[in-house]
């Protein structure tokens, strides 16, 4: 069984009478990228902010590398990297002199690890720049650096990649790929860039309203979001059997409100018209179906606020 | 806590702003004794004066608390600590301490230049100083402990408001509008006056006026002082949310 790294438990933070997360509980596991995914002001920092001890929860519980209390979380803590909203640092010191900063306050013995971390995000020609005077990006990957330095076993990464340039997104989203497979981190990561989120994460936790809607594996999703042909007739037991017969259809199923969806001629849809008004059958609906990470969380989101609104 | 400290000296001795305030606090206290030279005025005569000004450092301690933990609080780095998992009261006995060991260092720096200024310039009227330094040593020891007491109360304010403006005018309000309320409270009721003895501001007014061994009055308030900005402290910031 993997190695529970967090696991929360009907976590809840409440501004006033806000409740901006609202029970709940989330687990990840050892090499995880747990992707967190939800609109602004969905409650994903709020959560990270909870488990990086920022923000104090009014109910639940948060275990970190199995440690819930108090001081076990501080000392579990040192065992994260955190990138929490925008990097902050010292205006009036440079990359190095940040790091060597937090590497006297954190207890790093070896001073080599500023330069390694540094050298990782590809932040060494700095030189004696303020960081005051960094770009966006590089602020980004100092922040990282940070996050990184004291060789952490868990990376909390929020919104990493907000205002980076294409280049830049790439460059960040193989840096993490590096430290879940080369170092061994698991990383849980949120974003609202889900064209890059779906590039890494192998879990995604979909939230909304300050609640944990659902948890799926990469694999999982990728299964509900495959793309085939949805096909819809008069009659749909003999539509498949003329599929089977005349297409040699193989890769098909039905779905509960009788729309068949075939796995095949997903290029040729022509063919399968055809095929079915040859044989008498009405055809009502032909289209391809299937979604793409962002259309999932658009419907599953729409599809709550319909419910809520019901 | 110690590795908070360590941290905090780092950066505090990493800045210019710093230097410029023991130059400038260093010349000061020699300008002083230029002019008193100037004056012809015996050594003794500057030990005798600077104890009636030892209020002035009160407006000017909140700069250590910026250093160390106003500007923290402004440029978000404070969570960069937390999340670490340092827990709030390392964090604020570490930020007071470190403040503390700071304004040591300014005023070991401005001391060493106002004595050997004072020395160098000044001519002494007894030949025995021992009476004078001695006494001069204990008034501003007591008038040490109050610098302290303060220095933790803005460290308290400088971790609750993030706006530099904000947070020098509560620390100022804290200090000296008790002060102003008792002295006008007084003229409606005496019984208000009787405040006055201790609040903390008054203390480094008192220490230049009064006899040496009344000084132990002020010892003791500035040491309650201390003990209830501290425990204030470790209870308003142990549920801050940190940004």
């Amino acid at each position: 069984m993997s190695e529970t790294i967090l696991k929360t438990e009907n976590l809840t933070k409440k501004y006033g009478s806000f409740t901006a997360v609202d029970s709940m509980s989330i687990q990840v596991t050892k090499g995880e990228i747990y992707g967190l995914v939800g609109k602004n002001g969905a409650g994903k920092t709020t959560l990270l902010k909870m488990v990086s001890g920022l923000s104090l929860p009014d109910a639940g519980e948060i275990a970190l590398f199995e440690k819930n209390s108090p001081a076990g979380l501080n000392s579990a803590r040192a065992r994260t990297g955190c990138i929490i909203e925008t990097p902050s640092f010292l205006p009036y010191l440079s990359a190095e002199k940040n790091l060597e900063y937090y590497r006297i306050q954190r207890g790093i013995r070896n001073p080599r690890c500023i330069r390694k971390s540094l050298e990782f995000v590809g932040l060494t020609d700095t030189g004696k720049k303020k960081f005051k005077s960094f770009s966006l990006g590089m602020k980004q990957r100092l922040g990282l650096a940070l996050a990184i330095m004291s060789s952490p076993d868990l990376l909390i990464l929020d919104e990493p990649i907000n205002g980076l340039d294409p280049m830049g997104m790439a460059e960040f989203r193989e840096m993490i790929l590096r430290l879940n497979r080369e170092h061994g981190a698991t990383i849980l990561i949120s974003s609202h860039i889900l064209s890059e989120l779906s590039q890494i994460a192998t879990t995604y936790g979909f939230i909304n309203g300050g609640r944990l809607i659902e948890t799926i594996s990469a694999a999982g999703l990728k299964q509900k979001c495959k793309r085939s042909l949805k096909v819809k007739t008069g009659d749909t037991e003999k539509a498949v059997n003329v599929l089977k017969r005349e297409l040699n259809c193989t890769h098909l199923h039905v779905s509960d409100s009788n729309a068949i969806y075939l796995d095949e001629y997903l290029e040729a849809p022509e063919k399968v018209v055809n095929t079915l008004v040859k044989n008498h059958i009405p055809v009502s609906e032909v289209r391809q179906s299937g979604l793409n990470l962002e259309e999932y969380f658009i419907e599953l989101v729409g599809g709550m606020h319909h419910d809520e609104n019901n | 806590m110690m590795k908070i400290i360590n941290a905090d000296l780092y950066k505090s001795f990493h800045r210019t702003y710093l230097y410029v305030m023991m130059a400038c606090l260093a010349g000061m206290a020699i300008l002083f004794n230029a002019i008193l030279a100037s004056q012809k005025a015996p050594l003794e005569a500057t030990f005798e004066l600077t104890v009636n000004f030892l209020t002035i450092p009160l407006f000017f301690l909140s700069m250590f608390a910026d250093v160390i933990t106003a500007e923290e609080n402004k440029e978000h780095t404070l969570k960069n600590t937390v999340s670490f998992g340092f827990s709030r009261a390392q964090l604020f006995l570490g930020k007071s301490v470190s403040t503390i060991l700071v304004m040591v260092a300014v005023a070991s720096v401005t001391l060493f230049a106002y004595f050997a200024s004072a020395f160098l310039l000044l001519q002494p009227q007894n030949n025995d100083l021992y009476p004078v330094l001695s006494n001069y040593a204990v008034r501003i020891g007591t008038a040490f402990l109050i610098y302290v007491a303060s220095v933790i109360l803005a460290t308290l304010l400088a971790a609750f408001f993030k706006r530099n403006a904000l947070f020098t005018f509560a620390y100022l309000g804290c200090l000296f509008v008790p002060v102003f309320l008792s002295k006008l409270l007084g003229l409606v009721n005496p019984v208000f006056s009787k405040a006055d003895a201790y609040l903390l501001a008054n203390q480094t007014d008192r220490i230049g006026a009064i006899a040496q061994n009344q000084l132990i009055n002020s010892v003791w308030v500035a040491l309650a002082h201390i003990a209830v900005f501290t425990v204030l402290g470790l209870f308003m910031f142990r549920r801050q949310e940190v940004n």
